[in-house]
């Protein structure tokens, strides 16, 4: 009778799904493609597997995690953005306070910039000068690329993110804050400060080098989000465009001619830059899905938006044909927020 | 990494192999014995409305010796070793919560002495803040229960018991200890039983730097890393009052009273500013009437639970605050083989936090009933129970529970249950702003399981085995969404598919002065999502995040002469962090060992006591990110003074009355 137990025990125990999961299929993409497209995947929080995955567009492969692959090693905790400047890719990995200097021929590490206290973007200055924005710091820290430490820093509000230059001015967003500030580049002095309304992430320069800047809005100060063309010269604002309120657009995006703007808003929609009103329906119908990062594709205009579905696994990114209709998906890692094209 | 995990996974299953055979050889040698010790004395189980009503579901409870060594421990800290449940630990002394049966937090409904004592803004409790030394007794009600508890009883129930025994005289007990990461605690008792009157005191205090250290994976050239700003200090009273009027009344009155102080420390910046300050206050009163067929209860309650949250980096300041108002009147009335129960609850939650526009109320009727049916000597017995709950904000269905109980043999019994069951959206569900929705409905459960239980009993030795299968299906679980306006908001979207098997295993020899306790707990849990959100999802068919397909707990317990010693491990199985199962974390083994060693002086009994914790030093994290410690070691003294009364005829008569 005991045996019969014993057995039952043991077969209880020895039974059902094998619980080791399957590790990823390893896929061979060549780094050296023309057709190279970066994502940017800030992964899962607070996990630390943010991580590249890098698409040759022509043969439509993927690595999923291609500085895992070569490095053997994680990247941080949420990977923000990448920038290449000096034949070098500067990757912002934002909740590990530090940005990563890859070759962008093997994707190999070749220094480590630390020091930040929340880093978000990477704005090249001079061949070896770049600002890097920062959530939490009240300033703007100064890189030296020359050795990658931080040499020094600019007083800023707290909430810096995007950021842009033209005539030795750097254009500075800030989402905590009514303004977009402007530094001189040439003595990293702030000069002025201009108001747009709170919740300012995204901003672009267009053909005409025209500044534009995208503000998501903030419903507890009751501010709707604005589409706001600045002159650099006079910093005047010489357009700026309501959203409805409860609207929260973001991630404003040119495409290669730098004459149609694109941004999400409940869906990808597009904007000629001499327009004067905004779009009423998106290009690209949202769906269900959990749209989180757009890019378009210099070579070939095509739009990639990516789709978060609930932050908690792989993103799937969408590729459209410049009319808006949809040619392919594929997966890339876990919330991508962004693209780099080559 | 991965020679690791099979090494890990080869070295549960021989510890499980171990135990089996250790069982088995155990159970060989024992035939000829006949004499019976009972040194460890077994817990006085609480004549509670589950027992006399649901003898059909499985439930376990915490025998009194793994309790007494667990005496200056958290809940958490309790369960996470001596139970199957699997309690999600975000550090050590940090908030832990429970997953039972494929359910997530909300899916275990804790009631202390029948009051349901969730928090109504999380739906959830923190066990890390509740003391073990309150209590006299845990049992853990596995699957829904909301027949008989109400909302959240989907996965399980917890019960916190609190039992005074007349006429014992005075006894007072002092017990302080020091452990790793500066930890430092120290509880005291006073009780006072009287022929009619009793007061019992219970104190404690704790305070740790928890400052521990851990491997950190990622980092190959400092993988040694040291927690910090995660210091805690926590204090607490107790007081219960009981008094007994006549031979068929008793009152008593409840003061509790917690406070725990934590900084928590950030796995992500290099300079943490969180802090958390729980304050709890739980009063409560109830009158029993007990006398031929019929015995009353009338329970009041009335909670604040407060639970501050400030981040000055990220400029978080939350304060919120939810006082319960409860009210109850519950009724057993037996008749030859029939048993009725009837009543009626009144809940009242009222909110205060500033992340809602205004304040919120929720406010519950519950009516209940149930009805159970002994027949050949109570070998078969049959059960059900409904209840019917309106709410101030959310319809609730009609749940109900059934089940029935048949001893085969003298060896053998078969349980069968059905249960529907429901947890209500939380407050914060329904009013955070911005996201909560008010139109969201309860999630509703459909379960039934079954199990078959050996009960062997000869001389020296006692065995109870117990499987069970159970299958569940939950619609219209809550999941917390990102919507097309920056914010996150819940919606009653996903269809939640949770089946598996439990077993328990328990093995007890006695002999004059040695006793020996196997305890061997396993569960194996499919919890799968069974709807997909849009195209692009993946999560269909996949298990649920941190819910773990397999768990295991083995202890030994050896009492012999005065030492009590408990060698105790615990399994849990991989779990994955992404909804896809692309991401996952490792299983874990872990391996404690307690002991306690008694010397007497007259009257005086000192005790010494200690614990190795992770044993064999291992490297974990129940949560990504959040390591837990290595080994880390506890050593401590008590002492108690204990006067005893005679026994005399009221309290015989009460005795014989509760039986």
């Amino acid at each position: 009778m005991k045996l019969v137990y014993c057995i039952t025990i043991v077969f209880l125990l020895s039974s059902c799904v094998k619980d080791k999961p399957q590790d990823p299929i390893k896929t061979a993409v060549s780094i050296n493609s023309d057709n190279k497209v970066l994502v940017i995947n800030e992964g899962l929080y607070p996990t630390g597997n943010g991580s590249i995955s890098l698409y040759d567009s022509k043969n439509n492969n993927v690595v999923t995690d291609i500085y895992l692959q070569q490095n053997n090693a994680y990247l941080g905790n949420v990977v923000q953005s990448v920038t290449k400047h000096n034949n070098n890719y500067y990757i912002v990995v934002n909740n590990s306070n530090k940005i990563v200097v890859v070759n962008p021929a093997d994707f190999v590490k070749k220094a480590t910039i630390s020091g930040f206290n929340s880093p978000r973007y990477l704005l090249p200055i001079t061949y070896n000068k770049a600002y890097v924005s920062d959530l939490y710091a009240n300033s703007i820290q100064i890189v030296d690329l020359n050795n990658n430490t931080i040499s020094g820093s600019i007083t800023c509000m707290k909430g810096t993110q995007e950021m842009a230059l033209i005539y030795n001015k750097a254009f500075i967003t800030n989402d905590n804050s009514n303004y977009c500030y402007v530094v001189n580049t040439t003595n990293d002095v702030m000069t002025d400060s201009i108001n747009i309304g709170k919740g300012a992430s995204s901003i672009a320069i267009d053909k005409n080098s025209k500044v534009w800047v995208l503000t998501s809005g903030n419903s507890a100060a009751a501010q709707v989000g604005k589409l706001v063309r600045i002159n650099p010269i006079t910093l005047q604002i010489e357009l700026s465009l309501n959203f409805n309120a409860g609207e929260n657009p973001n991630r404003l995006c040119f495409n290669k001619t730098r004459d149609t703007l694109y941004y999400l808003n409940n869906g990808v929609h597009q904007f000629l830059i001499s327009s004067t009103s905004l779009p009423s329906n998106p290009l690209i119908n949202k769906g269900s899905k959990t749209y989180y990062g757009l890019g378009i594709n210099p070579k070939d205009y095509t739009i990639y938006v990516a789709d978060a579905i609930d932050y908690l696994q792989k993103s799937t990114i969408e590729i459209y044909k410049p009319n808006g209709s949809f040619l392919l998906n594929f997966k890339a890692g876990d919330i991508s927020n962004g693209f780099m094209f080559e | 990494m991965n020679s690791l995990t099979t090494y890990h996974i080869k070295f549960c299953k021989k510890v499980i192999f171990l135990f089996v055979c250790f069982q088995l050889t155990q159970n060989l040698q024992s035939q000829n014995r006949d004499t019976t010790v009972h040194k460890l004395p077994e817990v006085d189980i609480i004549h509670s409305k589950q027992l006399q009503l649901e003898n059909s579901k499985k439930s376990t409870f915490i025998d009194s010796l793994s309790f007494a060594l667990y005496n200056t421990s958290s809940l958490s800290d309790l369960l996470s070793n001596q139970s199957n449940i699997h309690i999600k630990s975000y550090g050590n002394a940090n908030i832990a919560t429970t997953s039972m049966r494929g359910g997530n937090a909300n899916h275990t409904a804790l009631l202390w002495n029948g009051l349901n004592i969730q928090n109504a803004l999380l739906g959830q409790t923190d066990l890390s803040i509740i003391p073990t030394l309150f209590f006299d007794n845990v049992v853990l009600e596995y699957g829904g229960g909301s027949a008989m508890w109400g909302s959240g009883a989907i996965g399980g129930s917890i019960h916190l018991q609190n039992k005074n025994r007349f006429n014992q005289g005075f006894e007072t007990k002092l017990q302080t200890s020091v452990g790793s990461f500066g930890t430092t605690k120290i509880g005291t008792s006073v009780l006072l039983s009287y022929k009619k009157i009793i007061s019992n005191t219970k104190v404690y205090y704790t305070n740790s730097d928890n400052n521990y250290s851990y491997k950190d994976s990622s980092d190959k050239e400092n993988p040694t890393k040291k927690i910090t700003h995660a210091n805690y200090s926590s204090k607490g009273i107790m007081q219960e009052i009981s008094y007994m009027p006549s031979l068929f009344q008793k009152i008593n009155m409840r003061l509790w009273y917690n406070v725990m102080d934590r900084n928590l420390p950030s796995y992500s910046t290099a300079i943490s500013k969180q802090k958390q300050l729980d304050e709890n206050l739980k009063l409560s009163a109830d009158w029993n009437y007990n006398k031929r067929k019929l015995n009353s209860t009338i329970r009041f309650g009335y909670f604040n639970d407060q639970l501050n949250y400030s981040d000055s980096i990220a400029q978080i300041y939350s304060e919120t605050s939810v006082k319960t108002t409860i009210a109850e009147i519950d009724n057993i009335y037996k008749h030859k083989n029939h048993t009725f129960n009837f009543g009626i609850n009144f809940t009242r939650h009222q909110s205060e936090t500033k992340n809602y526009n205004e304040t919120h109320d929720l406010t519950k009727l519950a009516l209940f009933a149930a009805y159970k049916l002994n027949l050949l000597n109570s070998k078969f017995t049959y059960n059900i129970a409904a209840r019917k709950e309106t709410t101030n904000q959310t319809e609730i269905p009609f749940t109900g529970n059934t089940g029935i109980h048949y001893q085969l043999t003298k060896l053998i019994a078969t349980k069968i249950n059905a249960n529907t069951s429901y947890r209500q959206p939380t407050l914060n569900d329904l009013y955070w702003n911005p996201g909560g929705n008010k139109n969201l409905k309860p999630e509703e459960s459909y379960e039934i399981d079954g199990g078959i239980e050996l009960n062997y009993n000869k001389n020296n030795f006692t065995l109870l085995w117990e499987a069970t299968y159970f299958n569940r299906h939950t619609t219209n679980w809550i999941i917390w969404l990102p919507t097309d306006n920056a914010f996150w908001s819940p919606k009653n979207i996903a269809k939640v598919y949770s089946r598996g098997t439990e077993t328990k295993t328990e093995l007890r020899y006695n002999k004059k002065d040695f006793q020996v306790k196997l305890i061997l707990n396993t569960s194996y849990v499919l919890s799968n999502n069974e709807k997909s959100k849009n195209e692009n999802d993946n999560s269909a068919g996949k298990q649920l995040i941190y819910t773990p397909r397999y768990t295991g707990q083995g202890s030994i317990s050896i009492g012999y002469q005065k030492l009590n010693f408990i060698f105790n491990n615990t399994y849990t199985g991989y779990r994955f962090t992404s909804t896809d199962n692309t991401n996952w974390l490792n299983p874990y083994y872990i391996a404690n060992i307690k002991c306690s060693y008694p010397y007497s002086f007259n009257t005086i009994n000192m005790e010494l006591f200690c614990a190795i914790n992770n044993l064999f030093n291992k490297n974990y994290a129940v949560v990504v990110n959040r390591p837990m410690p290595l080994r880390n070691y506890e050593i401590g003294l008590s002492i108690n003074y204990h006067k005893i009364k005679k026994t005399t005829n009221v309290a015989d008569k009460q005795k014989q009355l509760e039986h």
